[in-house]
Formats: C-alpha cells, sequence, structure tokens
C-alpha cells in the first residue's frame, strides 16, 4: 500500500478494522526502514486495542503514543500531549489509529487545526458486513459524520469486507462492489483493499491496491495456530508461535 | 435476514433483543458492555421501540419492572457493579413473578475492579444475589451467535415461566467480533399475558402486580408456588454441551469464553496423546448436574477452569458427589487464562 502523506490517518466507522489496518500498515513501514509513530487516538474500545501489544510493537521500532501505565487501561478519553510532537517531527512517519463512529473520531477533531497545515491522508476504513455500513447510503453517512466530528475531509477509502473467520475471496469481491459504487457517487478514490494475507493470491486480478495483512488482536483461542494435518501448515504453525507472531 | 454480519457480542445481543420482538430497552453505560446501548439507541427507533438511558441502574431496573408489568417485552443490561445495584429490582421481579431479560457482560471485581473481562459474578447469579428464595435463569454463551440464539430464548423462557432470565457474559465475549445470522422475521405475536396490567375493564377482576405480601401464611404459599416453579424449570431447561467427553480421562469443566479457551487447551492435549474432554454448561442455573455427574463414571479427574478465585467449583463438586477429584485453575482481576496454560494444568492431570 502506497501512501504518499507522511501523516496517515484510519478512520471510520466502529468495528470496521481501522485498528488491525494501523497496525499492519505500521509494520509494513517499519520493516521498510522507516521511523514509524503510532498513534492510539481510540478512546471508545475498551479492549483489542493498538496500545495492547505496545511492547511487542516497540520491539520492532515502532513507538506507540497512548496513554501510559494505569490510563491505557482506563475507559477514559485521555489524549497525550506527544502527538502534537509526532505530526511536527518531518523525520516521523505518524500513523493514527482512530476511534469509531462519529464519536470516537471527535478526538481527532482537536488536531484539525495542526493536521490542517501538512499534508495528511485521512482514509476511511470500510466493512460492507458491519450493520452501518452495508449500503451506498449509510458508507455516504459515515463518511459525512466522521467528516464533522473530525473537521478534517476524507481523502479516500480502504475497503476492508471480511467475515472474520469465515471471509471467502467472493466477500471481499461483493464487499469492493459496494464500495466502489460509494466511491464514484462521492468522488472519494478506493485506495487499498486490505486483505487477509492467505485470500490475497485469490484477488490478484482485481485492478486495485491489494494491501494484505495480518490478523493481530486475537481472542486468546485463536492465539494458537490452527494445525492441521497438512504438514506445511503444522510447519508454518509452529515457525508463528516460535518466533514474534507480527513478522512476516 | 439470513445474511452473515460481523458483529460484536454487544452489539449482536441488541439486535437478537430487537428480532425477539423486546421493544423497550431500560439502561446505563458502563464499560464493557456499552456498545448495547450504543446500538440500541440506534436500533430502537428505527423500528418504533424506545430506548432509554436511565439516570442510573436502579431506575433502569424499576423500569424494566414497570413494562414488564404491563405486559412488555423488555430488557436491560449492565456489567458487574451495575448489576450489583440491580439486585434489589431483580429480588423484586422475581417475586413479582415477571419476564425480562437481564444482561450481564461482566469485568474484574470486586468493588469497581477492572474493565477486563472476568466470571467473578457467577455465585451472585446463581445463588441469589439479592434477598429471598429467588432464582434467575442464566444463560451463558460462549460464541457470538450463541449470544443471538439464547437472547431470542431467553425473552421465550422468561414469558414461559414469568421469570426474570440472565444472559451471563463477560467482556471478552461482548466486545469480540464474530460472523452471525439473525432469525429472517421478527416475532410479533407475543404469548398471551392475561396477569399484565394493561388498563381495568369489567370483564376480569383487577391484576395487581407486588412482591409485598404480609400475611405469612399466603407468602409462604407464594414461595411453595415459586419453588414448584423452580422445580419445573430444573425438569425442562437444563442445557449443556460436550466435546470429546467419551472417553475422556480428564474432564475440563468451563462456561463462556473460558470455554473456547479450554477447548483449545483440549485439542492440544489430544494431540499430546491425553485423553482430555470438555463440558460445558450453558444454563448456569439450573445446572447440569446430572450430565456432569455421570461422566465420573468414567473420567479420571475433573479440572474446573474458570476467570474468577473458584466459584463454579462448588456446583463441579455437587455434580461428581465426592467420586472423583475437582481441581481447579483460574484467573482474576481481568486476567484470562491462556489456553496453554489450561494445557499445563491438564498435563499435571493426565
Amino acid at each position: 500500500m502506497n501512501i504518499r502523506e507522511r501523516i496517515v490517518i484510519f478512520a471510520g466507522a466502529f468495528g470496521s478494522g481501522k485498528t488491525e489496518i494501523a497496525l499492519n500498515y505500521a509494520l509494513y513501514l517499519a520493516r521498510n526502514g522507516q521511523k514509524v509513530s503510532l498513534v492510539d487516538l481510540d478512546i471508545v474500545s475498551p479492549y483489542f486495542r493498538s496500545r495492547d501489544i505496545a511492547a511487542e510493537l516497540a520491539g520492532q521500532g515502532i513507538e506507540v503514543i497512548a496513554p501510559a501505565g494505569e490510563l491505557a487501561q482506563a475507559d477514559l478519553p485521555v489524549i497525550v500531549p506527544r502527538i502534537y510532537g509526532a505530526l511536527a517531527d518531518p523525520e516521523l512517519t505518524v500513523v493514527i489509529d482512530v476511534g469509531g463512529d462519529d464519536p470516537g473520531a471527535t478526538a481527532l477533531g482537536q488536531f484539525s487545526d495542526e493536521l490542517k497545515k501538512r499534508k495528511y491522508a485521512m482514509l476511511l476504513v470500510v466493512n460492507t458486513c458491519r450493520p452501518f455500513t452495508r449500503d451506498v447510503p449509510s458508507i455516504a453517512k459515515m463518511r459525512e459524520t466522521i467528516e464533522r466530528a473530525t473537521h478534517l475531509k476524507a481523502t479516500g477509502f480502504i475497503a476492508n469486507t471480511n467475515l472474520g473467520s469465515e471471509t471467502t475471496s467472493s466477500i471481499v469481491r461483493s464487499g469492493l462492489e459496494v464500495l466502489q459504487e460509494a466511491s464514484k457517487s462521492l468522488g472519494l478514490p478506493v485506495v487499498a483493499a486490505a486483505v487477509r494475507a492467505d485470500l490475497a493470491l485469490e484477488l490478484e486480478d482485481l485492478e486495485i491496491n491489494i494491501f494484505p495483512i495480518k490478523i493481530i488482536l486475537k481472542p486468546p483461542w485463536l492465539r494458537r495456530e490452527v494445525v492441521k494435518r497438512d504438514r506445511g501448515a503444522v510447519i508454518v504453525a509452529r515457525e508463528n508461535q516460535r518466533g514474534c507472531p507480527y513478522q512476516e | 435476514m439470513s445474511e452473515k454480519l460481523l458483529m460484536k457480542g454487544n452489539e449482536a445481543l441488541g439486535e437478537a433483543a430487537v428480532r425477539a420482538g423486546c421493544r423497550l430497552y431500560f439502561a446505563y453505560p458502563i464499560t464493557p458492555q456499552s456498545e448495547l446501548p450504543e446500538y440500541l439507541s440506534r436500533r430502537m427507533p428505527e423500528v418504533g421501540g424506545v430506548f432509554l438511558q436511565a439516570e442510573s441502574e436502579v431506575a433502569a431496573i424499576n423500569m424494566v419492572y414497570g413494562a414488564s408489568g404491563a405486559g412488555a417485552r423488555v430488557m436491560t443490561s449492565s456489567s458487574s457493579p451495575g448489576i450489583s445495584l440491580k439486585q434489589e429490582g431483580l429480588s423484586y421481579i422475581a417475586g413479582a413473578e415477571l419476564p425480562c431479560v437481564v444482561v450481564n457482560m461482566a469485568r474484574g471485581g470486586p468493588g469497581l475492579g477492572s474493565i477486563q473481562p472476568s466470571q467473578s459474578d457467577y455465585l451472585q447469579a446463581t445463588k441469589g444475589g439479592g434477598h429471598g428464595d429467588y432464582r434467575l435463569i442464566v444463560l451463558a454463551p460462549a460464541s457470538v451467535q450463541e449470544v443471538v440464539d439464547l437472547t431470542i430464548l431467553a425473552f421465550d423462557l422468561a414469558d414461559k415461566y414469568r421469570n426474570p432470565v440472565m444472559i451471563m457474559g463477560d467482556g471478552l465475549l461482548g466486545q469480540m467480533m464474530e460472523p452471525v445470522t439473525f432469525p429472517d422475521e421478527v416475532k410479533k405475536e407475543l404469548p398471551p399475558k392475561p396477569w399484565a396490567t394493561t388498563g381495568w375493564t369489567k370483564d376480569r377482576p383487577k391484576n395487581i402486580i407486588t412482591s409485598l405480601e404480609l400475611q405469612p401464611e399466603r407468602l409462604e404459599e407464594h414461595n411453595r408456588h415459586l419453588q414448584a416453579k423452580y422445580a419445573q424449570i430444573v425438569r425442562e431447561e437444563i442445557r449443556w454441551d460436550e466435546y470429546l467427553t467419551g472417553d475422556a480421562e480428564v474432564v475440563v469443566v468451563a462456561y463462556g469464553t473460558v470455554a473456547r479457551i479450554a477447548r483449545s487447551a483440549v485439542d492440544a492435549a489430544r494431540e499430546k496423546g491425553i485423553k482430555a474432554g470438555l463440558f460445558r454448561p450453558i444454563t448456569l442455573w439450573p445446572y447440569p448436574y446430572d450430565a456432569l455427574g455421570r461422566l465420573a463414571d468414567a473420567a479420571k479427574n475433573f479440572l474446573t477452569v474458570e476467570m474468577n478465585c473458584g466459584q463454579m467449583v462448588e456446583d463441579v463438586r455437587l455434580a461428581v458427589d465426592g467420586r472423583r477429584p475437582v481441581y481447579f485453575y483460574g484467573r482474576s482481576g481481568g486476567m484470562v487464562p491462556t489456553p496453554e496454560e489450561v494445557l499445563a494444568e491438564i498435563e499435571k492431570l493426565a
């Protein structure tokens, strides 16, 4: 996924996959030698947040900007001042993981003046299998409410249609169709489609940037890789358990 | 809608309530169940229902009392500290025999505790919580799809027995996302409720809903009636699930999300040649004592795994009745046991 802007904001509906995409994008940048700061600006989700794996990300050279210590575990809208410093640092690529819907996106609003001074990409992550972004009018509404809450203009969409573990390439395709329709009617480009890495090969024919991702924040019973009778899969699963789970 | 959606447990529970014909929801926000009021605040107006953020949990449960008394399908929800606040109301509702659904997406305790998941409200849910000889039917889903199925069942059981039904989840179940489907049609025909206070008419005697009974003879009679009803629920409504228990030497007992973790550990144990199985109560009250006790014929021992310091293990001991050793492994305070930890405990017993 090639995004030119130094500041990349992932926003969108609640539960649309912003955090997974932000994590994968930050790791992708770090692997490519960039100096990355990941801002966990999620003030609405109590679980499955970027900050939950701050230590592992630090091990990959990624700075996680989030409430520290006890406050990381509090259901309080804490916003840390370090964000201003990161936005101003021309050496840094800043990935911002915004909370869901307009209430979550409100936290970004206070940085709108700082962001408008600079070039930024604000990408709306859309999963058409989620209850409130299933069609063009609801996607339009999501965009409108988030732009109003943030005082910023979205610059594009990221297609992220999935059904979790039951995602198939045809689900990805049908979601992309809906989003492309929304893209036409709203005049906002679809920058990329985020696709679970194991499905990426089946979708090579799509005329769109595919961003292969690996699901990082999982419930405990899925952290143990599924060991199948397939020997290759067994070896891959063992490798994954041994090494850092976030490395490719 | 037979089409699949990706939803959080909390959201799916809200949609399931709507599908079950619930049009009244009163609650006060608390992490980690706030997605449920958030979802219903959007959804209830769409279906002509009422979402009301009460001024407190105490107010919400008493609004439930009123709405249920008027014959409506009604729900409230909270997480552990908020459920404690609702206990007085629950006792009144059980005493007055009013159907309703109460959701607890539990978090670490005691006190304000943490916002991370926990199962430390098991005893409160299954052994009382409020005062008096009453019982809640307690359903413990382990997946987002089961949240949907059991929520719909909860409304039916509540109406069938004129009794409050609790959905006992935890923060993890509320927050995690899984694919779900919902039944196609909203049930519109609710069961008749001739006892409801729907306005006085001359063709029937006055309906009075109260939990007050000053005459001890009559209160004892009422208690006998309640106990007979609870006995019927015990006979007819026990639900559980078993996984690889047929030849199991180590039977792991766990409910809700912990059963998912335990199942993963059982799979890992089987790969190592250990005969492990999983017994998962779905109804925490009535508890599947007999079904679990039967496994003591073949099993060497039992391992109860909970996200608390040892609560359901008391019921496992009652079920096993001293015939086999019952061990316990738990994490608390919002810490979640891992499959590896559970596997290590199984290996000790194999």
